[in-house]
């Protein structure tokens, strides 16, 4: 019985059918196909295919999987249903990269700005980052100010863009 | 003398650096203390030693750089020393002294030899009083114009340093005169943040140039050179690989350079370790750039390769025990073979060196004889967005420079670290480029050059996730909602103080 799994990485959707026979794992990526051998130790796959022996580590944290090959990571979001379509944020939202505190807003709402001026400055682990107009636009909302702490994927700048 | 050094030593640090000299403490027999902010609850290095403290809340000026919290946890417990690790307060002359005027030894330098060689502007005097060479600047930047005159008078590219402190905070390179406004804008807000002091200087730009640093132990009297390490590939000024020797280094560079960091510890009857940086030029000629009055992130190089343990030497000198207990029966140690270190960080390699947060999911190291792991993560562990993103150290020793490259990149490669995106791949990326293979490292070898992300995921990964999705629940490990990865079940005897 062949099974799916829908995956995204970075933004690019995964759709992987699989059928699974004992240690033997038979793979179609969007009509390519692969099979493989499979053992496993806890976290460790021991996987074999096409004369090559990979060791990979696999683990599912909070919001998807975590797999590791050859010193390698991937996180791979696991799609379900609607969800992740409306999570996932529009190219003119700029969102916090990570937890930290903002130093500086340099953007202000109802300006017009090129691609790479700079917008907001994070400070997190004691160093500064600079997070950047992604392309042409206006400055539609600024949602975030100098001295406030902020949250991973916290909405900071709302951007229209310009052609 | 009788008894041990000290009585019972306070580790004011955190992270693998607090694990790596709780080790030493152990094995020297001597009880320690371990301190810890309210997220590092239950982490490994509060584990690490015999006792373990809770000094404050996250920030730093709060906890680990509080000083009467940790004097107050020094005298609770009875510790009669105090060592402060790498970064935090081991560079802070007034906590130097405040240890010693409350009877406390600070496993360091004294106060007074530490502010003529750790404030970088006092350190160019002393520098150049001593005869060692020095990068073209100019000291007590307080202004953008003065950078502009500055600038103009030893020629752009210039670097703003902080004057308080190292590590890559408060470091901004002006190419430019347009980029001054921003650049001494920031770098005096992240000179303030990081060290509460928003003096900067400024220096010429050496380019290309290796980053050589040579390991000092001294005992105030007498000072040896343990060779040097060559620290050229960084991002964003903070070290990612440090090897030695250097491949740049002739015997009469090393010479040289040794004699000019001797010279610098004698001229401040400097007492411990320290390390004493310069920049390398294509030329030969070396300048110099800054002391650290401390322990560095990358010492375990300079131990693989003598058979030294530093920490061990350190307390020994604060105990005031010559140097040549110190060195121990063989004197001053031969240096054999070749090691590098790789530094292991929660940030994405690939995206700004975004910092990284999450939980731990999986933690599996590599083993094989040469190889050492410094590490103050475990398995279970939430990685907070407070300290720094250093996780770990993966330092790998060989008979040649080619052995231990090899040896390393099988650690990384065969580590399996999952639940918070490191630097593990583009470490392994480094060590396996053209540029680091043939020695050809400088200051600017991994910011000059776009690093492309791994975008496609190998089959025997998506192989591995399909046999995971297909394997009973109850036959694999590492998921993040089991109970297993409650820091309470981890917790030893004086985890719950």
């Amino acid at each position: 019985m062949s099974r799916k799994l829908l995956l995204r990485h970075g933004g690019t959707p995964i759709a992987l059918t699989y059928e699974r026979k004992g240690g033997r794992v038979a793979l179609d990526l969007g009509g390519r196909r692969f099979e493989a051998d499979v053992s496993h130790e806890g976290f460790w796959f021991d996987v074999r295919s096409g004369g090559r022996a990979t060791r990979c580590a696999v683990a599912r944290g909070r919001r998807g999987l975590w797999v590791s090959c050859e010193g390698r990571s991937f996180f791979l979001e696991e799609e379900r249903g609607e969800t992740l379509a409306k999570g996932t944020p529009s190219a003119d939202e700029l969102r916090a990269p990570m937890t930290g505190r903002v130093v500086q807003v340099a953007a202000e709402a109802g300006a017009s700005v090129s691609e790479g001026d700079l917008l907001v400055t994070i400070e997190a682990m004691k160093m500064e980052f600079r997070l950047v107009a992604p392309e042409n636009g206006v400055i539609a909302e600024v949602r975030c100010e100098a001295g406030a702490r902020v949250e991973l994927g916290d909405l900071l700048v709302v951007l229209e863009p310009r052609a | 003398m009788s008894g041990g050094p000290f009585r019972k030593v306070l580790v004011a640090n955190r992270g693998e650096i607090a694990v790596r000299v709780c080790r030493t403490l152990r094995a020297m027999g001597i009880p320690s203390v371990t301190v810890y902010s309210d997220p590092d609850r239950g982490a490994p290095h509060a584990r690490a030693g015999d006792e373990s403290v809770a000094i404050g809340p996250a920030p730093p000026a709060q906890s680990y750089l509080h000083a009467a919290a940790i004097l107050e946890a020094a005298r609770r417990t009875g510790a009669d020393a105090i060592h402060p690790g790498y970064g935090f307060l081991s560079e802070n002359a007034a906590f130097a002294a405040e240890c010693r005027a409350a009877g406390i030894a600070f496993i360091g330098p004294s106060p007074e030899s530490m502010a003529r060689l750790g404030d970088k502007s006092a350190a160019r005097r002393t520098a150049a009083s001593a005869g060692v060479p020095l990068v073209p600047g100019a000291e007590e930047i307080g202004s953008a114009a003065r950078v502009r005159t500055e600038a103009e008078r030893v020629g752009f590219p210039v670097m703003l340093k902080a004057a308080g402190g190292g590590g890559g905070r408060g470091m901004r390179l002006v190419r430019a005169a347009g980029e001054i406004p921003s650049a001494f804008d920031a770098a005096q807000r992240e000179a303030k943040s990081a060290f509460g002091d928003d003096r900067l200087l400024l220096e010429k730009y050496v380019h290309p140039a290796r980053h050589v640093e040579i390991q000092i132990l001294s005992d105030g009297r007498e000072a040896v050179a343990l060779g040097e390490r060559e620290c050229s590939l960084q991002r964003r000024h903070q070290k990612l690989i440090e090897e030695s020797p250097s491949v740049a280094v002739t015997p009469a560079i090393r010479a040289a350079m040794q004699g000019a960091a001797v010279a610098l510890a004698t001229a401040a009857g400097y007492s411990g370790a320290m390390t004493a940086e310069f920049l390398l030029g294509s030329d030969g000629a070396f300048y110099f750039l800054e002391v650290n009055t401390r322990l560095q992130v990358e010492h375990t190089v300079t131990e693989m390769r003598s058979g030294l343990d530093l920490v061990r030497a350190q307390v020994l000198i604060a105990a005031g025990r010559p140097l040549a207990e110190a060195l121990g029966s063989r004197g001053a140690p031969e240096l054999r073979g070749h090691a590098i270190e790789a530094r292991l960080c929660a940030e994405d390699p690939y995206h700004g060196y975004l910092p990284q947060t999450g939980t731990l999911l999986v933690l599996a190291w590599h083993e094989e004889d040469g190889l050492r792991v410094d590490s103050g993560i475990a398995e279970g562990q939430t990685l907070t967005p407070y300290y720094d993103s250093l996780l770990a150290k993966i330092i790998a020793h060989g008979r040649d420079r080619e052995e231990a490259r090899t040896r390393l990149v099988r650690a990384l490669r065969g580590t399996a670290l999952l639940g918070v995106t490191t630097n593990q791949p583009f470490l392994i990326d480094l060590l396996e480029d053209g540029a680091f293979r043939g020695g050809e490292t400088f200051t600017d070898t991994v910011e000059a050059r776009a690093w492309p992300a791994p975008d496609t995921i190998p089959d025997p990964a998506l192989a591995a996730v399909a046999a995971y999705a297909s394997t009973p629940r109850s036959a694999r490990g590492g998921d993040e909602d089991t109970d297993r990865y409650s820091p309470w079940q981890r917790l030893g005897a004086w985890g719950r103080r």
